[in-house]
């Protein structure tokens, strides 16, 4: 036993003088490594995993879904093209009527003076990408019972629903469209002003968005007014509520003030010149 | 040498400076102007006759279409009909108080992780005594699930208060009752 003890005395002699085990004195866990290069011919040349012959060896990897000459299976059916157009499709992101009631609770937004784009971004609680191909905002019937406020709002998409539920409370609503160009500037006026740049004239809507800016029914702002006064009663009928009257309103000028087709900004006229620090206005001189 | 430098130096700044303080009309400064960005200028016939009109009737258009610079006080009103209230309780009778944010909401949050299959509801701002109003919020927790179990966890130094599951809207109906 006595070269045992003598063996283990050595072991410990030892281990006292050896640096202790840490981060700086240990090498990895053997064949955990991946050597980065692969030897050729008697260096441990072989297939490399890429198999004999043919496609594999090559490492002619195929395109996703590719069947080598078969009709492909994702190309096996007829389909309904969904997303057919859809980097051209026009997206109107949505405020429900609830949101507005807030908007308007909390006094975020002025319902004394017509609201529109410019209004409801200035709130800071809503923003529009024009960029991203926002084209304005749709106004959707949720909170539609519990909508109270008397407003004139200019959106770009409502549906019926919402059509009766604003007009029920003695308020009124259209639908219009605005250019990119426009919409880049309601969504921050301010910083449109502080360019120094004039004011440009809105431009018409494109072919497919006539039919529907000119429809009495969704209270387009190309319509017919004395269609969409017929339109007002019709749909108070068709949802069973009275109509208030607009023109015995105290309101009135407020209610029925409403933007030309032409124009961006409410009682300011395209090619006008805003500056903001001296507060003038510049104007072309008539003649 | 270096006096002429400096003399001409001087005399360059006070021009500058002299053309600064005469512009009456506010222009921007040529420094943060981009040449690429801005149009020429054309023949001054092209252009049409402009009058610069001082304190316009149209400028309370322009007003209107300026933000606010802070978030406006909600105005006291008879009724809201969106549900939403104003803030009553200061805290004094519950021991504790929950804070509005910023927009006078009820600081009540719903996180999703896990591909939305955990949720937890978040309680914020709470100042006071917590530990009274986690077992508040474990109470009715536990009534709108039917007397099961709630789990909640409290974070006393930042004054949160995480529950188990989305009682966003019990939750938040329950602090606007107590008048948060």
């Amino acid at each position: 036993m006595a070269h045992l003890r003598e063996s283990s005395d050595k072991a410990l002699k030892l281990l006292r003088t050896l640096p202790r085990v840490q981060i700086g004195n240990l090498r990895p866990n053997p064949n955990s490594k991946q050597n980065d290069k692969r030897g050729r011919a008697q260096h441990g040349g072989d297939k490399h995993g890429a198999g004999n012959k043919g496609s594999g060896q090559r490492q002619n990897f195929m395109r996703l879904g590719y069947e080598t000459g078969n009709q492909a299976f994702y190309m096996r059916f007829p389909y309904e093209p969904y997303y057919k157009g859809h980097h051209m499709k026009r997206e109107y992101p949505p405020i429900s009527l609830l949101q507005l009631q807030v908007l308007v609770d909390t006094n975020r937004i002025d319902v004394s003076q017509p609201v529109d784009i410019a209004t409801l971004c200035n709130s800071g609680l809503l923003s529009l990408k024009p960029a991203e191909l926002q084209y304005g905002f749709q106004l959707t019937d949720e909170g539609l019972d519990n909508f109270k406020a008397k407003i004139n709002i200019e959106v770009q998409h409502a549906s019926e629903a919402v059509i009766a539920a604003v007009e029920r409370n003695g308020g009124v609503i259209r639908t219009a469209y605005y250019d990119p160009r426009s919409l880049q500037i309601l969504a921050n006026p301010k910083k449109w002003f502080e360019k120094g740049v004039p004011i440009p004239q809105r431009m018409l809507p494109p072919q497919d968005a006539v039919e529907y800016y000119t429809d009495a029914k969704n209270r387009g702002y190309l319509a017919n007014p004395e269609e969409i006064s017929k339109e007002r009663l019709v749909l108070a009928q068709k949802y069973g509520y009275e109509l208030p009257r607009i023109e015995d309103d105290a309101d009135y000028e407020m209610l029925t003030a409403a933007k030309d087709a032409r124009q961006l900004f409410l009682g300011l006229e395209p090619g006008w010149l805003v500056n903001l620090v001296d507060k003038t206005i510049v104007k072309l001189k008539k003649t | 040498m270096a006096a002429s430098i400096k003399l001409m130096t001087q005399t360059l700044l006070q021009r500058s400076l002299t053309a600064l303080s005469q512009r009456s009309l506010h222009t921007q400064p040529a420094i943060f102007s981009s040449f690429r960005s801005s149009r020429q200028v054309q023949p001054l016939e092209q252009y049409p006759e402009v009058e610069v009109v001082h304190n316009p009737p149209e400028w309370k258009y322009v007003e209107r279409l300026l933000p606010p610079q802070t978030v406006p006080q909600p105005v006291a009103k008879a009724d809201y009909p969106s549900g939403w209230k104003p803030q009553t309780a200061d805290g004094n009778s519950d021991g504790y108080f929950v804070a509005r944010t910023k927009n006078h909401m009820v600081p009540v949050y719903l996180h999703t992780r896990h591909r939305g299959q955990r949720r937890i509801t978040i309680v914020r701002r709470i100042q006071g005594d917590i530990w009274r109003l986690e077992r508040e919020v474990r109470d009715v927790v536990e009534r709108a699930r039917n007397g099961k179990l709630c789990a909640t966890r409290v974070n006393e130094l930042s004054g949160q208060i995480h529950v188990h599951g989305d009682y966003v809207d019990v939750l938040r109906e329950h602090l606007k009752s107590k008048g948060f």
